[in-house]
């Protein structure tokens, strides 16, 4: 098995994914992976205030709303690609819904690296801001994460891989 | 009080626990429906050499839980309550990845309840282990029970 | 031979030509269907100025096709023939990118039916264009009618 990165960054040094817009089509298959995944068997979208335009105005929303779990699932991938394999073995990420996404909204996660911390031999957390903003600037999903990057981490992933 | 819709829920209410086995399905079918490409997700062909969950779906762990406590609320079956409800924080601790082919013992309970800026909120503790014993992630979560504000439901 | 099936064409049919109106749905649809994240085909927030269909998508085109002039076989709305056609080749050449909100026109020929080491084979051909006249595809394509074993020596 070839070696796991390492990855390292520096305090200040601002991240970001591609920005993408979130659509009606990208609501709809959300809700049949949450679906699929809570029944474990293929479902179509539900009607819903993600899906549902006047189901969403009558519960008083202006508009079409994106699930709050869409954003924290794309600043999770960020944070995948930024650390791979230590994020799953050790990251921590809150998300706060600062404001609702509307359907569509052309979103950009970031994230920007607000402390380095030893976390003991081979061991460093990175503690990160992480959040999605409109094409304004204007953050809708605000956060924070940890992250402990273990260079050792070729025998803990060999040690998981064995288990069970 | 457990067994009717989320916001009938109180502080200190215990869910029942649920169990299921992860799925190779359950662990692609989320990470597609959000256009997560990490080949993780999808197959054993990564490091672990075992296809694992996104770490994100210990939301749909929540999802469950409600779905097997509150009859009346019962949203993976399409059940509408009074409102809908609308999810306002995440935050997750993980522990270790979850595996296709464990068993996944889900607990958790209602830490509190509360109104701010006239509006209503829940807060939620949640617990993910192996069968096992092995943890997987820690989970508090707060939900805005309806989008109205406080004196317009009482109204 | 059209309004039959697939395994009725023959060499020089000219297919019915099919025209419809690309949407998003139809172009973010298929690109996630294949996993493909390229925000091109998923809105038009792109350098291009407008959401545009996969390369590959002119598979599609043939599909259509093929279920207006083989209306016996119909595979898009759930397939009636008793032989599972086989994809043998794909080969596209792409001229202009489609964009949503575009008419296109596709036109399909039969180039050829033969056999090679006891396999049936159809050859086609798809032109896709838009309405007004740009050229956007040409597909070439050789599906295997039936799956065969292989056999060795001189096709009949």
């Amino acid at each position: 098995m070839s070696g796991i990165t390492i990855p390292r960054y520096a305090v200040g040094e601002e991240l970001a994914g591609p920005e993408r817009t979130l659509s009606l089509q990208r609501v709809t298959w959300y809700s049949m992976g949450q679906l699929g995944a809570a029944t474990g068997v293929p479902h179509d979208f539900q009607d819903n205030i993600h899906t549902n335009p006047e189901y969403a105005k009558e519960q008083g929303l202006p508009g079409v709303i994106a699930d709050g779990m869409h954003s924290t699932n794309w600043i999770s991938a960020l944070l995948w690609d930024l650390f791979g394999i230590h994020y799953l073995e050790t990251g921590t990420l809150r998300t706060k819904f600062i404001k609702p996404v509307w359907v569509p909204t052309a979103l950009t996660c970031k994230a920007v690296v607000t402390a380095v911390e030893d976390a003991g031999p081979g061991r460093t957390t990175y503690v990160l801001d992480v959040w999605n903003e409109d094409p304004d600037g204007t953050r809708l999903t605000v956060g924070d994460a940890r992250v402990t990057v273990d260079e050792a981490i070729d025998e803990i992933v060999r040690a998981r891989g064995l288990e069970g | 009080m457990l067994g009717k819709t989320i916001a009938d829920l109180e502080p200190g209410d215990v869910f029942v626990p649920l169990r299921y086995e992860l799925t190779s399905f359950m662990c692609a079918v989320y990470a597609h429906g959000v256009e997560e490409t990490a080949e993780c997700y999808y197959s054993d062909a990564n490091p672990y050499g075992r296809q694992l969950r996104p770490p994100t779906m210990v939301h749909v762990d929540k999802l469950r839980l409600l779905e097997a406590n509150c009859d009346d609320e019962r949203r993976i079956a399409g059940m509408r309550a009074e409102a809908a409800r609308i999810h306002y924080e995440y935050a997750a601790v993980h522990h270790s990845p979850a595996f296709v082919g464990e068993e996944i013992v889900v607990t958790g309970r209602i830490t509190d309840k509360y109104v701010k800026r006239e509006r209503r909120y829940l807060a939620y503790e949640i617990r993910v282990e192996t069968a096992s014993g092995r943890l997987v992630t820690t989970y508090e979560d707060v939900t805005l029970l309806d989008y109205a504000r406080v004196q317009e439901v009482s109204a | 031979m059209l309004d039959g099936y697939i395994s009725d064409l023959e060499p020089g049919d000219v297919l019915r030509t099919i025209e419809y109106e690309l949407t998003d749905l139809i172009v973010s649809e298929y690109a996630h269907g294949v996993e493909d994240a390229t925000e091109f085909f998923h809105s038009d927030q792109t350098a291009l100025g407008g959401q545009a269909r996969t390369p590959t998508a002119a598979h599609v085109d043939k599909m259509r096709v093929l279920e207006e002039s083989c209306t016996k076989e119909r595979r898009i709305a759930g397939n009636n023939a008793a032989d599972w056609r086989i994809h043998y080749e794909f080969e596209v050449e792409n001229l202009s990118p489609a964009f949503v909100g575009e008419r296109l026109r596709v036109e399909g020929r039969v180039l050829d039916v033969y056999t090679k080491r006891g396999r049936r084979f159809v050859h086609f051909e798809f032109t896709t264009s838009t309405t007004d006249g740009r050229p956007v595809s040409i597909l070439r394509d050789r599906t295997l009618l039936r799956y065969e074993p292989e056999t060795e020596g001189s096709d009949g």
